[in-house]
């Protein structure tokens, strides 16, 4: 049952019993009266039956009708007055039995009195004897019994409706006294109920609340009923099960946006380090949106550049033409959509390309070795980057290798074959290191394409990381076979320097970058102990620092010099051959040349223009 | 709940059962109409409800049943008011304290029609029978009075009820005064030669209950359990007359139709009427007029009479003043 309707059951009970404590009381005092009438009807009528006993005792005595007229009088009175009275009298059946005595004395009184009056008037003339004395006393005796016993009949009727009344006032009073014990009993079962489902339903809800008060969000408080407080707990059940879902869904919130965040910092961190590694490389690299739009530069290609601030290089690509002339290794002018830049945005992927950059304002011109592709995602492109390598002393070096054996070549036959040998080496050369250049365009596999090998190790020279090119250098399949601290690759390899020293753990290039030292094109013999090779490894290698230059960790790249090296020294004994050669012939060329020149100066004498050309250049160096 | 309840009806079983022992009563029973609660209730077995085992002893009058009571045979005898009467004359200890049944039309004068009585009046010098110093002889004294005449103006012939129809018949009297059943017997016998002379109202007969003061004293309780039986058979003929006149009427050896056209008249109620003590003083006066008693003074039959174990079983019907 609600509580509300429970109310109003108290609130209504008073009224209610009001009600029926009026119509009770009308019913008692209805009742009392119909007592009442019944005790007045028979007060009535023992007066009248006590007024024919005084007629009565006139009857005999009297000479007058008067007596007997009175007499006659009452007895109509009570005649007419009797099927009242046996209504009144009816209502119970000892009433009823004391009515029946009653009315049987009535009619013997009125037969008595009947026989009486006839007697009387049949010797009404007579002298009576004593024979008829003594009967006339007897039949008035009779009559007066009869009256006189009505008499008390009539009382006891009476008596038993005072009883009757006596007894249903107490009855009455009894019966109220017990309908307000029971009122009272009923209200405080119903109150003591109400306040017991309060007070249970009170105290379950404040169970239920301390205990998601105290984070217990899987309680539930127990719902029986449906009264409000049932209506209250399920209520609150829904919106602690809703509470729940929400701090489920909060709390998996929170660990994914810890997750996210974490994954933030590290991808932070990882693109730090990235960003540190390409700002470390001595490759330069350059970024730029697909509609041309310059976004980055790292240090070597701002140097590069003449850039002294990324600021100055975020511009579109067009504006690059105002700066820079770019052209082909034969001289021809490149269009500005011929730039490598234009090219890779068109989606060609470029590798090696040299160019002739000339610097319009500064007047400087280099050779740069450009590579680059477009960055993809899902195979949608979303950025490019080149890289840019300074080759203009290598073409320069190249350029006057290649014009000492053309000089050569003039001049020695023998050495034709040879010089083509050296060209090829360095051609070989040339395309080793391109290939050392090897760039990729993504910004994460930058690195990983590069062919320059780069490896990062943690402060304590624990090994973090190998691109692709640093794997294979060093004949690891996986990054797992790498991840290990320095000290463990003592076991693998063996260091030694250039001139066959071997190098101690403590020498080895990333110990020594360790120690804060920067390399540069250190040159290193490693030795694999297991599979035997050997090779030349050309070391360079900083520490890497934050914005406040504290060393974070340390960057080692690694190109393989062995071919170059080999080529040098196949060059370099080529050269001693040549030199020994020169030398053996240098005689005879020292002769054949003054010849020349004195050729030369007596055609200048004559008027003539010089012959040998060469004659006047080994003079004059 | 069930359980008190059964409990309390356990409880009140015992306790019954003990109030209800089984008592035992002697009743000394003249057989009439008047005394026919007294039938009903051995017939309905409503004194073995009240617990008790009541043995009916009948007599042919009053006068022998009360003497059964003197003589410590029975304990209570129902009797007509002039037994009593004339009992009360020589005996002080006991008392009269019910009357079961009244009726002023019970007594009639039979004559034989060949003796040329047409009224009561002519029995004047007949030869007129009846039992001494009960109610007949009573009635019949109050039937001469009545038309003048008085027991000196006729031949008392005196003989006990039974014999009298007989001597009717044989022509020894002329007439008597009796009751049921010898009027029909000697209707019977006279083959429907007879007058049958009523006096309605003339003298109200009524059959009481009587018991030694000893016996009210000491069986006070046994006596209220007699009364309630008796008030149950009352209560009978009062809702089921039928059954009652057919009860009677096996047992008054009659017809229930003729049973229950007397029960019309008959009064078979439980009662104690100060009309009671005039019919005593009425009956005492003419006994000692007649001179059946030698006693000169009339017994107070107020102290004859004891309402206690009546007021207890039926208290309004109690009207006599005393």
């Amino acid at each position: 049952m609600l509580i509300r309707t429970r109310l109003i059951l108290i609130g209504t009970l008073p009224l209610l019993l009001f009600l029926l404590f009026v119509a009770w009381t009308t019913v008692v005092q209805r009742q009392l009266d119909l007592l009442n009438e019944e005790v007045v009807v028979a007060d009535n009528l023992g007066k009248d039956f006590f007024a024919l006993i005084v007629v009565e005792q006139d009857l005999l005595g009297s000479k007058s009708d008067r007596p007997r007229q009175q007499y006659l009088s009452i007895m109509q009175k009570i005649e007419l007055q009797l099927p009242k009275v046996r209504e009144t009298f009816s209502t119970s059946a000892d009433e009823s039995e004391l009515f029946e005595t009653l009315l049987e004395h009535f009619e013997n009184s009125r037969r008595d009195f009947q026989e009486l009056m006839q007697w009387l008037d049949l010797h009404q003339e007579q002298t009576l004897n004593t024979v008829q004395q003594g009967y006339r006393a007897r039949l008035s005796k009779r009559l007066h019994i009869d009256l006189q016993s009505a008499i008390p009949i009539v009382n006891q009727i009476s008596m038993l409706n005072v009883g009757e009344a006596a007894a249903f006032t107490k009855k009455s009073a009894q019966i109220k006294i017990a309908a307000l014990l029971l009122f009272a009993v009923v209200i405080i079962l119903i109150l003591g109920s109400l306040v017991r489902v309060i007070i249970r339903s009170v105290n379950q809800l404040k169970t239920g609340m301390n205990q998601v008060a105290l984070g217990d969000l899987e309680s539930r408080i127990t719902v029986t009923g449906q009264d409000e407080f049932a209506q209250f707990a399920r209520h609150f059940n829904e919106t602690i099960s809703k509470l729940a879902a929400v701090t489920v869904a909060r709390e998996a919130l929170s660990a994914e946006v810890i997750v996210r965040k974490q994954a933030e910092v590290l991808l932070r961190n990882s693109e730090a380090r990235l960003h540190t590694i390409i700002e470390n490389l001595t490759e330069g690299v350059a970024v730029s949106d697909l509609d041309g739009q310059l976004l980055h530069f790292n240090r070597v290609a701002l140097d590069l550049h003449g850039f002294t601030t990324l600021d100055e290089c975020r511009q579109h690509l067009s504006k690059f033409a105002d700066t820079f002339e770019l052209s082909a290794m034969d001289g021809t002018l490149l269009a500005l959509d011929q730039w490598p830049l234009a090219r890779v945005l068109r989606g060609e992927s470029l590798r090696d390309l040299e160019v002739y950059v000339r610097h319009l304002q500064a007047g400087w011109k280099r050779i740069y070795s450009y590579g680059g592709t477009l960055v993809r995602d899902d195979g949608q492109p979303l950025m490019a980057i080149i890289t840019i390598s300074d080759i203009t002393e290598r073409k320069q070096t190249e350029a006057k290798l290649l014009a000492t054996q053309a000089e050569l070549q003039g001049l020695l036959d023998a050495a034709k074959q040879s010089h083509r040998a050296t060209l090829s080496m360095v051609e070989d050369q040339k395309r080793a290191e391109v290939a050392l250049r090897n760039s990729d365009a993504q910004l994460r596999t930058i690195i990983e394409n590069l062919t320059e090998g780069v490896a990062v190790s943690d402060l304590d020279g624990q090994l973090l990381h190998f691109n692709r090119a640093a794997l294979d250098l060093y004949g690891f399949a996986t990054l797992d076979e790498c991840r290990q601290h320095l000290s463990k690759f003592a076991d693998t390899f063996e260091l030694s320097a250039m001139d066959g020293t071997l190098l101690a753990l403590d020498q080895w290039p990333l110990a020594r970058v360790l120690r804060g030292e920067s390399l540069s094109d250190l040159e290193v013999h490693v030795r694999h102990l297991q599979a035997g090779w050997q090779r030349v490894y050309s070391y360079g290698g900083t520490l890497v620092r934050d914005a406040d230059g504290q060393p974070l960790m340390a960057i080692l790249t690694i190109s393989d010099i062995t071919g170059r090296k080999q080529a040098e020294a196949q060059l370099i004994e080529q050269l001693d051959e040549l030199r020994r050669w020169h030398n053996a012939t240098s005689g005879r060329e020292g002769r054949i040349l003054i010849l020349k020149h004195e050729i030369n100066e007596l055609l200048v004498q004559a008027g003539q223009p010089p012959r040998y050309s060469s004659a006047e250049l080994s003079n004059a160096e | 709940m069930k359980r008190i309840f059964l409990a309390l009806f356990l409880g009140l079983s015992i306790a019954s059962s003990v109030a209800y022992a089984v008592e035992r009563l002697v009743v000394a029973d003249t057989p009439t109409l008047l005394t026919g609660l007294v039938s009903i209730a051995v017939q309905k077995g409503y004194f073995a409800e009240q617990g008790l085992e009541v043995e009916v002893k009948e007599f042919k009058t009053g006068d022998d049943a009360t003497r059964a009571v003197f003589e410590g045979k029975a304990d209570i005898a129902t009797v007509a008011e002039t037994a009593f009467v004339f009992d009360s004359f020589r005996e002080k200890d006991f008392s009269l304290f019910a009357t079961i049944g009244s009726w002023d039309n019970e007594v009639k004068i039979v004559a034989r029609t060949d003796r040329n009585i047409n009224s009561i009046a002519d029995l004047r010098g007949k030869r007129v029978g009846t039992h001494p110093k009960i109610s007949v002889h009573y009635f019949l004294s109050q039937a001469l009075l009545k038309h003048g005449l008085t027991m000196r103006d006729i031949t008392p012939v005196f003989k006990k009820a039974g014999e009298l129809p007989a001597a009717l018949e044989a022509g020894e009297i002329d007439a008597f005064s009796l009751r049921e059943p010898f009027i029909g017997e000697a209707t019977q016998r006279l083959k429907g030669n007879v007058q049958v002379f009523a006096e309605p109202g003339l003298y109200w007969k009524s059959f009481s209950l009587v018991a030694r003061n000893k016996t009210l004293a000491e069986r006070s309780d046994a006596l209220r359990r007699f009364l309630r039986a008796l008030r149950k058979a009352e209560m009978l003929v009062r809702e089921q007359p039928r059954e009652a006149a057919g009860i009677l009427a096996a047992w008054l050896n009659s017809t229930p139709d003729k049973i229950a056209a007397d029960l019309d008249q008959v009064k078979l109620r439980l009662g104690l009427e100060q009309r009671i003590v005039y019919v005593l003083e009425n009956a005492a006066a003419w006994a000692m007029d007649e001179n059946l008693v030698t006693a000169k003074t009339m017994p107070n039959y107020l102290l004859l009479i004891n309402a206690d174990a009546l007021r207890a079983v039926k208290p309004y019907s109690v009207t006599i003043i005393k």
